[in-house]
């Protein structure tokens, strides 16, 4: 094993630095040859083995954790925010149907994201969806309960809330909800009611952060998940870098755990 | 007892890291911690598992409250310590909840405890707020961290594959574990390791390289991996 290996060191630096980067800046092919030396199924599965190895030295290491009790509004807050991500696992059926309803995100990379620009694109897109398709948005949505920290957030100055623009995908014209965000906290939330469920298996939602101030490439947001369709949810924005000045939030559905650059399509968007 | 919450950090890169001195005292006196765990032993299955996670991932609101109560006061010793104020670490406690919520499915047995994996998803959540906030940690007095190091019961309560890591970073040269550490635990970059340590960048690296993939090991994964002895 060659002890100078480039990519070994990047994937310690990403553990041990910035754990929630994801694998950014990492050759996948030399990751794979790596994860297989170390015996390990694929680079991602290597990563997280490392990532728990760190886990575990943090817990051996630590000052004594485990004699303090959690603040009783606080357990409040965080079982009112489980009600709202924990849900039933639908059937294999249902999920299987909801996909084929989908626009088959990873078979049809065509590239044209990559080609024209993230902004020009999400330009574009809200261009598309310029006529406003009132019959396509879901009266019945359930009046969202939101957390109270996404309450919280957006009563702190500078606090944007953006909706969702229609999408022009059939599966997603009747998602609903916003983005919220806060450029001095760098934190905010997606809300989204309708959105069809993805199976993690096959693939997640890649949320991305469209700044053109900071760079002509989005902002990798987190990949997500949702599990109900029938459920509002709300998914805590994870920027990967510091967003200057966001001119849009968009989604797409990618492998699981992510890309690094996405070919779209662009199933969301929410523009400033 | 010293409330670590409102002096875990600063706001400019000066730090109060301390010195490899003290950093070998604190280590010599932890070898005495795993040591004394019986069940230390690699192989040995995980304590204390009882499926919570699979249950939450499944849908079943009962577990997430099971998963509160067995959880929820190691997030929030964790996000105590690594977070500026009360209110804060309350935050980074409801992120890292929704990250366990989400990500439930995804635990594996067979590689880590569900203590383990927690912990992962609790320092990830942790460390990526503190690069945001461009906070550097800040450590306690040395006297204040002998104060709260884990007794022989908390650390063989947090289950045996921490047992196991931390038998195996006895077996680790000082300023190895040391550096491992600082970088597992306080979140430090490499850089700033080295700089506290009076060390060359690449020897942290090496430290931290070596040392991470030896626990990945004594963690259970990579059985066949070739890297101990060779790197």
């Amino acid at each position: 094993m060659n002890t100078d290996n480039p990519t070994l060191d990047r994937l310690i630096e990403q553990v041990t630095e910035d754990p929630g980067g994801g694998l950014t800046g990492l050759d996948a092919a030399s990751l794979d040859a790596l994860a297989k030396d170390a015996g390990a199924t694929s680079g991602s599965t290597f990563a997280e083995e490392l990532e728990l190895a760190a886990a575990a030295a943090m817990l051996a290491t630590a000052p004594a954790l485990s004699n303090e009790t959690m603040p009783a509004g606080l357990r409040d807050k965080v079982l009112a925010q489980a009600a709202e991500c924990v849900r039933p696992s639908a059937s294999v059926t249902d999920l299987a149907s909801r996909r084929t309803a989908e626009p088959a995100a990873a078979p049809a990379r065509n590239g044209w994201v990559g080609g024209l620009g993230w902004a020009a694109a999400a330009a574009m897109f809200i261009a598309l969806i310029v006529q406003p398709r009132p019959e396509t948005v879901s009266p019945a949505a359930p009046v969202p309960v939101a957390s109270d920290v996404r309450d919280a957030l957006t009563q702190q100055p500078g606090t944007i809330t953006v909706p969702w623009a229609a999408s022009e995908f059939d599966a997603y014209a009747g998602v609903t909800g916003d983005v919220v965000w806060n450029n001095d906290e760098q934190r905010g939330y997606l809300r989204l009611a309708g959105m069809p469920a993805n199976d993690p298996s096959v693939r997640q939602y890649q949320l991305w952060i469209v700044d053109p101030d900071r760079d002509a490439e989005p902002v990798d947001g987190g990949v997500f998940d949702v599990l109900s369709a029938d459920a509002e949810v709300l998914i805590p924005i994870d920027a990967k870098l510091p967003v200057l000045s966001p001119a849009a939030f968009a989604i797409t559905a990618e492998q699981p755990g992510g890309v690094v650059v996405s070919e779209g399509p662009l199933l969301l968007v929410a523009a400033t | 007892m010293v409330n670590l919450a409102l002096s875990t950090f600063a706001n400019s890169p000066e730090t109060h890291y301390r010195r490899s001195a003290a950093v070998v005292q604190i280590s010599d006196r932890k070898q005495s911690t795993a040591a004394r765990n019986p069940n230390a032993k690699k192989g040995a299955s995980v304590s204390g598992d009882s499926g919570l996670l699979q249950r939450v991932a499944a849908g079943e609101q009962a577990a997430v409250a099971a998963c509160l109560d067995q959880f929820g006061g190691l997030v929030w010793s964790l996000a105590r310590r690594l977070s500026p104020n009360e209110a804060d670490a309350e935050d980074a406690v409801q992120e890292i909840f929704v990250e366990i919520w989400r990500f439930a499915d995804r635990f594996d047995p067979s590689k880590a405890s569900e203590t383990t994996f927690v912990a992962m998803l609790a320092r990830r959540r942790l460390i990526d707020r503190l690069r945001k906030h461009g906070r550097q940690p800040i450590e306690e007095e040395y006297e204040d961290h002998l104060e709260h190091a884990p007794s022989a019961e908390e650390s063989a309560g947090l289950g045996n594959d921490v047992a196991r890591v931390a038998q195996a970073l006895e077996g680790m040269k000082p300023e190895q574990r040391e550096a491992i550490r600082m970088s597992a635990w306080l979140g430090m970059s490499h850089s700033a390791i080295a700089e506290e340590m009076d060390l060359p960048l690449g020897t942290v690296k090496s430290h931290i390289r070596r040392g991470l993939i030896a626990l990945r090991e004594d963690l259970g994964a990579g059985e066949t991996a070739q890297y101990r002895g060779t790197m």
